[in-house]
């Protein structure tokens, strides 16, 4: 295989898409980085950041699961997470809104599922190295069917969120009043927790369970430092974590470094940039120009 | 059960790691701040293999990178407590180092390339020897007792800051204080019971 970095960018890019495993990947990536900039934006609306993180660490004792019993992985993946969004709204109901028995709530669904992917690897005994695909990802190792599979899902994801995305945005920006006029926000909540696992792990089985993360919370992070408004938010959302995604791929196939690595720092550095020039133009205009009408 | 010297070590680590734990947990959960202990658990994995790349103690590692990016969490959030977005914002970047770190590591040393990871995440309380055990003990033993100085003023901190604040105590010291006592309790647990049962306590 012979790969190198030219300034012929037409070059490079042909370069990038010789092997099948390289466009699967680039697929995937799209596909997970759309659902993922969009589910991502509401949980980062709706501070429900550490649910998002318990979600995707459940994922692991999934995987680990699945492969003791000798299941698909994927099986694994939806199952637990699936689980996970059941048990987790049963914990932080609306209304109730004490913050930190919510948290230390889900920090111990947490901890019981760690415990468990802990048990499901030393069951298995297997090979360990396969624990490192599980959470960190086996982005390069990824067939079309899986993409298939993946595509659909996504789709069914972005689906039921566009079907209940008004009464959503309501209830994530003021839950008494949208409750007050009728908006079935437990439901709601618990609708929304099911599409966060849902996406969850579908990325999880992509980018392996520690890095959902990447693309789940620091672009729509980012994205809100630019533009609190929903629709150009959630586009900026998605557009950052293609680009992150595109880019940390490209990057990584010409470098020694993983794929992780790489999505990771892109939109953790872009994360940075954004807020280090809004503090600069907030003091040097006194409001916030970028944020809310001041 | 208690004839195995490494049963005895492992009681020993894991008692007092124990103490801490439940001493330092209550405020954790009181301030609301099990996602920050969450994310600094990670740090500590991510700080481990890094030490463990570059092949100096995996302690070194632990040590420094909780106790940066406590200092750092401290530093940025309001009164010493960061919010949601920038805890998950930092750590899934640490994580990313991580992963870094993990292929150069695995690269670097053939053979016992999981090994490590699978080590430095679950922990190996059976595995502690006498010495290990009795530093653990001891730094359990001395971020318990930081925690039982400051106990009054932070607790006053942690239920109503306003008032705290109006009586004129130094919140934002108080709170990177108390991350600071977390994150020694927490360093010191991945090696006997691993980062993930740190929650738990």
């Amino acid at each position: 295989m012979d790969v190198h970095l030219s300034w012929n960018i037409a070059d490079d890019i042909r370069q990038l898409l010789q092997f099948p495993f390289m466009v699967n990947a680039l697929r995937a990536g799209t596909i997970v980085a759309v659902v993922s900039g969009v589910v991502g934006w509401f949980m980062v609306l709706r501070r429900q950041t550490f649910a998002g993180h318990t979600l995707s660490v459940v994922a692991f004792p999934g995987a680990a699961g699945a492969t003791l019993a000798g299941l698909p992985l994927a099986a694994g993946y939806f199952g637990a997470c699936g689980i996970a969004a059941l048990a987790l709204s049963r914990v932080s109901r609306p209304g109730r809104e004490s913050l930190s028995s919510e948290s230390a709530a889900i920090g111990t669904v947490q901890a019981f599922g760690l415990g468990l992917g802990f048990l499901f690897v030393t069951l298995y005994s297997g090979q360990l190295s396969d624990l490192q695909s599980l959470l960190f990802g086996t982005f390069l190792g990824i067939t079309a069917a899986q993409v298939q599979t993946l595509f659909w899902v996504a789709l069914a994801a972005l689906a039921i969120l566009a079907a209940i995305g008004r009464p959503l945005l309501f209830a994530s920006v003021d839950g008494a009043v949208a409750r007050a006029s009728g908006v079935p926000t437990g439901g709601l909540a618990l609708v929304f927790l099911l599409l966060l696992g849902l996406a969850v792990a579908a990325t999880a089985e992509i980018t392996g369970a520690l890095l959902v993360f990447a693309l789940l919370v620091t672009p729509p992070a980012t994205a809100q430092q630019i533009t609190i408004r929903p629709g150009p938010g959630l586009v900026l959302s998605v557009a950052l974590a293609l680009a992150v995604t595109w880019l940390g791929l490209g990057i990584a196939y010409f470098s020694p470094y993983p794929v992780g690595f790489w999505v990771t720092s892109l939109s953790f550095g872009l994360y940075v940039t954004v807020r280090l020039v809004r503090g600069i133009l907030a003091r040097r205009y006194r409001h916030d120009p970028l944020g809310a009408p001041a | 059960m208690l004839a195995h010297e490494f049963m005895r070590n492992a009681y020993l680590a894991g008692s007092f790691v124990a103490l801490a734990c439940g001493l330092v947990g209550y405020f954790v959960v009181l301030r609301g701040q099990v996602f920050a202990g969450d994310a600094l658990s990670h740090v500590a994995f991510t700080g481990a293999l890094a030490a463990a790349a570059a092949g100096v103690d995996i302690r070194l590692g632990l040590f420094v990178a909780t106790l940066a990016v406590a200092m750092g969490m401290g530093l940025l959030g309001e009164r010493a407590r960061p919010d949601d977005v920038v805890i998950g914002s930092v750590f899934a970047w640490v994580l990313g180092l991580g992963a870094l770190f993990l292929s150069i590591f695995t690269n670097g040393s053939s053979g016992e390339n999981g090994t490590a990871a699978v080590r430095v995440l679950f922990g190996s309380i059976l595995g502690l020897s006498a010495a290990d055990a009795r530093l653990a003990a001891a730094i359990a033993l001395l971020a318990g007792l930081v925690l039982l100085a400051i106990a009054r003023p932070l607790l006053l901190g942690s239920l109503d800051p306003d008032v705290a604040r109006g009586l004129g105590l130094p919140l934002r010291a108080l709170g990177s204080a108390s991350s600071r006592c977390w994150q020694w309790s927490r360093q010191r647990q991945p090696k006997p019971s691993g980062l993930c049962c740190c929650s738990a306590c």
